[in-house]
């Protein structure tokens, strides 16, 4: 236990024994008196200075309230002057005050830089300096408090404390999450500092828990502002989640309550979550599998782990165990939509949802209700799952419980469908009188928007929202009445029904203004039908009495569209007229402008004269092309749009193993003093299955070893991971990578490959993969000369079925060795009788269509370092790719 | 994903210790901390522990005579947020040495120090107690020698 100031406890119980509001000012404001005479004193020891500085943080922390501020300002130097001192308590006090008390006032401190301090403190080699500035840096706002260049070298001070290898893991703790707060801050900072990106993924790879924690709510971040670049991790994330789920070599300090670190688990399968439906395309079908896998297992664990200890386990036990349980089942979610997958989901939340716990069912309806939003409404396994639990969802709208209720309310919500629409409505109904004022808003718009979505029957549709008008009074929001009235006069069969079951509402006792609003519309239309004269429902006087019974207590806009009523009945109904006149006469002297100026103008147009302009003016209301406007509340967030990929670029010297393995099947891809990359191809029609096998050169192991394959830059070939390598290659051995490519139609762009590695330091390659469009050309051999110069002829006519080059080469090419080349790439030669002419044929592989190819060379005398390429194929534009990837690689100097 | 305030209440809507892990101004922290007062203390015991509240959900636990709330954003864990209110009173405990709210008032300095060694920019430090109460016996070891240093 650390000393205490014995001043400051004076000084805390001084002021909380005041007995009234004035004599604690008194109290406070002596104090400050004191403490700015102390602060005079230039020898005021260390101790003393902590003492005043923590007596302006509890005034502070005390006097949040707005009549009662205290100005402290004079404290701040003293404060800056004590986040220099060599006395490590003093710097912690005086940074807890810089924080808590002149947060707002950093950016305009004149004589202390506080940019240059932290960069000193930063760089010291003591450990708690460093480890307090970055306390500090994590809790300050950058906004204006730096400038773009201080920033930038902040940012990339915390980047070299994060990678050091002599820093400890604390220092790389906090460095990771004071980055992770800058980036928070201004996202800027991703877009300037985007290099450092595969340099933090790496660090991914480490054994120690609370490093990883931390690094993962930095990556985390990073993903937001760049989801693609964050696609390396995935598969270190993987393993590591493998190690905690199946729960090896867990360090005791990081279990709870013998559950390997709970926060961790979150944190990667949160992480995981994001990455992989972020860029789901990208991401390899064995590591969806694999992360599927754990996810099932995690989930059977949770619940063997609950069910073994129901009863007794303590709250914190449970409470982690089942945080790890509805993170599972959220990224499930995002990975698989099939019906096994739901249903493990929903069996496992079922079991849960009888809980006697109020948190867990709370959480268990929100769990459910994040799978029923992450997957499209039309699947039908959603609907099956949730059709068992409809009836426990309604038991819930009566909950103890608000947020259980609200819940519910959601989840009921979302398992609407045209198949239930009517029993739920119903179930609804019966809750609405009973459901808590300050849900019913929201019970309302959601019951209209499911009958907007669900109803099928018009007649059904207007009765429904007439009746939710009817119990809602006034919690419904204009667009619901609004757009039974839209209905209505768009329907014409349905008129005569909206406007009995209006009648029949306006005979009531009692009913919400907003019903006289839909009469005030549809009476004024369709009077005519209730007036029949073979089977009055009501008499025209009736009506009007009815309408004009509550008019007194309605507001302005209710009054106006009453007025407009009005009038059309004194078209209609001529014994009616005297009556109306008399209401409208009054309202000139109405004191609302609106309803004045109205009442004025309908009394003019009354005048018999005017009797033909009326009639026009007060016309049928037209039909509406409105859409609802139901359906622009917001109600599921939308997935937020990736940026667009940023092209990397490749390494240095990757030309020369790229010619080389267009040229042959198999040979060294790359080397360096630290790697090399063997790549061996076999061509099967328009499969072609490689493998590349990385050595460790090294002089110790490689380890955080990544490669991923950018399958994303055409639809027109696809990428299949069938292994991948380890993720480790121990000093000297090697580790294979074999995928597939399926060439589905012709491409021009290959493939390219990325490889990252921690080896001393990160290295990244980024490689073109040699599987271009040449490699599916195979020979075809044509029994003569005649049918050459047949289909050579043939393709003629074809508008891009020819392409030509000069092609120069670096050294002089015998005829023989040309020969070879284009036998090993896969074109079957034909004697031309003419030595300075080469002709060849081939036929090139795609899975949608296969392409007749011939080649022709036209070489110059035989010393000559250029000669003529002629290509013809079947297919448009295909020979311009071929002899492109052919000039290409003979000028590369095979 | 991160806590976005924690905030330490008596049950008499006192606060004892609040900490901002986003940009809001003081007049919008002293709306919110009397609004949560009235929420939070209302609650009954045996009430859910999340609730939505705003743009945001509040989850708070109540310890003896305080009650820890945190903000956090809609699609963030709750209860394992609970579980990080329980580590901070966990280690609070441990480091006070059975830790009461007049400790909190009387040495609130404290308790800022071993929440900063918990969380950063409200985000999970540490999950291990030993690593963190290590840096607070540390910090509590510095500040002794500090005291003996003024005292020779």
């Amino acid at each position: 236990m650390a000393p205490q100031m014995k001043g400051l406890m004076q000084f805390i119980s001084d002021v909380r024994s005041s007995k009234n509001a004035a004599e604690e000012n008194t109290q406070i404001h002596s104090e400050l008196i004191n403490i700015q005479n102390h602060f005079k004193d230039k020898n005021l020891s260390s101790y003393q200075k902590q003492k005043y500085a923590c007596k302006l943080i509890y005034i502070c922390l005390n006097s949040q309230k707005k009549d009662n501020v205290v100005n402290l300002d004079f404290g701040l130097p003293h404060c800056c002057s004590m986040i220099e001192s060599e006395s490590l308590s003093e710097r912690n006090i005086g940074y807890l005050a810089l924080q808590l008390i002149y947060a707002s006032q950093l950016e305009n401190l004149s004589e202390f830089n506080l940019f240059s301090h932290l960069e000193r403190n930063l760089d010291s080699h003591q450990e708690d300096k460093v480890a307090l500035a970055l306390h500090f840096l994590a809790g300050v706002y950058y906004d204006e408090l730096f400038t773009t260049n201080e920033l930038a070298k902040i940012i990339e001070l915390l980047l070299q404390l994060i990678r050091a290898s002599n820093s400890s893991v604390l220092v790389k703790k906090k460095s990771s999450l004071a980055l992770l707060k800058i980036l928070r801050d201004s996202s800027e900072s991703v877009k300037v500092h985007e290099r450092f990106i595969p340099r933090i993924l790496s660090l991914l790879d480490t054994d120690n828990i609370g490093l990883m924690i931390s690094l993962c709510s930095l990556v985390q971040q990073i993903s937001k502002h760049r989801p693609k670049a964050c696609i390396p991790a995935i598969p270190v994330l993987i393993q590591k989640l493998d190690q905690l789920i199946e729960q090896k070599d867990i360090e005791s300090d990081y279990l709870y309550n013998g559950f390997p670190s709970p926060w961790l688990i979150v944190k990667i399968m949160r992480l995981l979550e994001t990455l992989v439906s972020d860029n789901f395309e990208q991401v390899d079908q064995l590591q969806i599998e694999h992360l599927n896998r754990l996810v099932k297992d995690s989930i059977a664990l949770v619940i063997k782990l609950f069910d073994k200890n129901d009863k007794n386990a303590n709250p914190q036990f449970k409470n982690s165990i089942l945080a790890v349980l509805f993170q599972s089942i959220s990224l499930g979610s995002c990975l698989d939509s099939s019906l096994q997958s739901i249903s493990v989901a929903f069996d496992a939340l079922g079991g849960l949802l009888r809980s006697s716990e109020v948190n867990t069912r709370y959480l268990v309806l929100d769990s459910m209700i994040k799978i029923i939003r992450n997957n499209p409404a039309s699947n039908i396994y959603i609907e099956k799952e949730t059709s068992k639990y409809i009836d426990q969802f309604f038991q819930f709208l009566y909950d103890r419980d608000t947020s259980v209720r609200k819940k519910s309310t959601e989840a009921i919500f979302l398992s609407t469908n045209s198949s239930n629409i009517v029993m739920i409505v119903k179930k609804l109904f019966e809750y609405l009188p009973r459901c808590d004022y300050t849900l019913r808003p929201d019970l309302i718009l959601k019951i209209s928007i499911l009958l907007e979505k669900y109803s099928t029957d018009a007649t059904w549709y207007v009765q429904q929202n007439l009746k939710l008008v009817f119990l809602s009074g006034n919690y419904l929001k204009d667009e619901v009445w609004e757009r039974v009235v839209q209905i209505t006069i768009n329907n014409e069969d349905i008129q005569l029904t909206t406007a009995r079951l209006v009648l029949d509402y306006l005979k009531q006792k009692e009913f919400p203004e907003t019903m006289l609003k839909i009469a005030a519309v549809v009476f004024g239309d369709y009077h005519r039908y209730l007036i029949q004269v073979q089977s009055p429902l009501a008499h025209e006087k009736e009506l009007l009495s009815l309408l004009y019974h509550k008019y007194f207590y309605c507001s302005v806009q209710t009054r106006a569209m009453l007025l407009t009523c009005f009038m059309k009945l004194f078209i209609a109904y001529e014994d009616l007229r005297p009556r109306i006149l008399d209401i409208i006469e009054k309202e000139t002297c109405s004191i609302d402008s609106e309803i004045q100026q109205r009442s004025v103008e309908y009394l003019q147009l009354s005048k018999p004269h005017n009797h033909a302009l009326l009639a026009i003016l007060l016309q049928e209301n037209p039909p509406f092309t409105l859409k609802s406007k139901l359906y622009s509340i917001p109600n599921i967030e939308k997935p937020p749009v990736p940026p667009p990929s940023r092209k990397r670029m490749l390494t240095s010297n990757w030309e020369e193993g790229y010619y080389r393995l267009i040229n042959y099947n198999q040979g060294i891809f790359f080397e360096n003093s630290l790697i090399k990359i063997l790549f061996k191809c076999e061509k099967d029609r328009h499969i072609l299955s490689c493998q590349l096998i990385f050595i460790n050169q090294a002089p110790t192991d490689i380890t955080g070893f990544t490669v991923s394959i950018d399958n994303e830059a055409t639809k027109n070939f696809s990428v299949q991971n069938l292994s991948l390598p380890d993720s480790v290659i121990p000093l000297g051995k090697r580790s294979v990578h074999k995928f597939q490519v399926t060439v589905k139609k012709p491409f021009v762009t290959s493939p390219l490959i990325h490889i990252s590695f921690m080896c001393g330091t990160l290295t990244s390659l980024t490689f073109k993969l040699p599987t271009c469009l040449l490699k599916c050309l195979h020979p075809q051999t044509l029994s003569s000369l005649d049918e050459y110069s047949f289909r050579w002829n043939q393709i003629a006519g074809l508008q891009y079925g020819e392409y030509a080059t000069d092609v120069k080469v670096k050294h002089r090419l015998s005829r023989e060795s040309l020969l070879r080349i284009l036998e090993r790439i896969g074109v079957s030669l034909i004697d031309s009788f003419d030595p300075n002419i080469v002709l060849g044929a081939g036929i090139l592989n795609t899975e949608a269509s296969n392409y007749g190819v011939l080649l022709r060379l036209e070489l110059g005398p035989s010393d000559a370092l250029a000669f003529k390429l002629i290509i013809r194929c079947t297919g448009d534009n295909i020979s311009h790719i071929l002899v492109t990837t052919l000039a290409d690689l003979f000028s590369h100097g095979v | 994903m991160a806590i976005k305030y924690l905030i330490m209440l008596s049950k008499q809507g006192k606060v004892r210790l609040s900490k901002w892990y986003t940009v809001i101004s003081q007049k919008e922290k002293l709306q919110l901390i009397k609004e949560l007062t009235a929420i939070v203390l209302n609650r009954k015991a045996k009430m859910c522990n999340v609730l939505e509240y705003k743009d945001h959900k509040i989850v708070y636990r109540r310890y003896a005579s305080l009650f820890f709330i945190a903000g956090i954003d809609v699609d963030d864990n709750e209860l394992l947020t609970l579980e990080i209110i329980h580590r901070y009173v966990e280690q609070m405990d441990k480091a006070y040495g059975n830790v009461c709210e007049l400790d909190i008032i009387f040495n609130f300095q404290k308790a800022y120090h071993i929440l900063d060694e918990l969380l950063l920019d409200g985000t999970l430090q540490e999950s291990s107690k030993r690593e963190v109460l290590r840096r607070v016996g540390q910090q509590d070891q510095y500040e002794l020698e500090d005291e003996l240093d003024t005292k020779f």
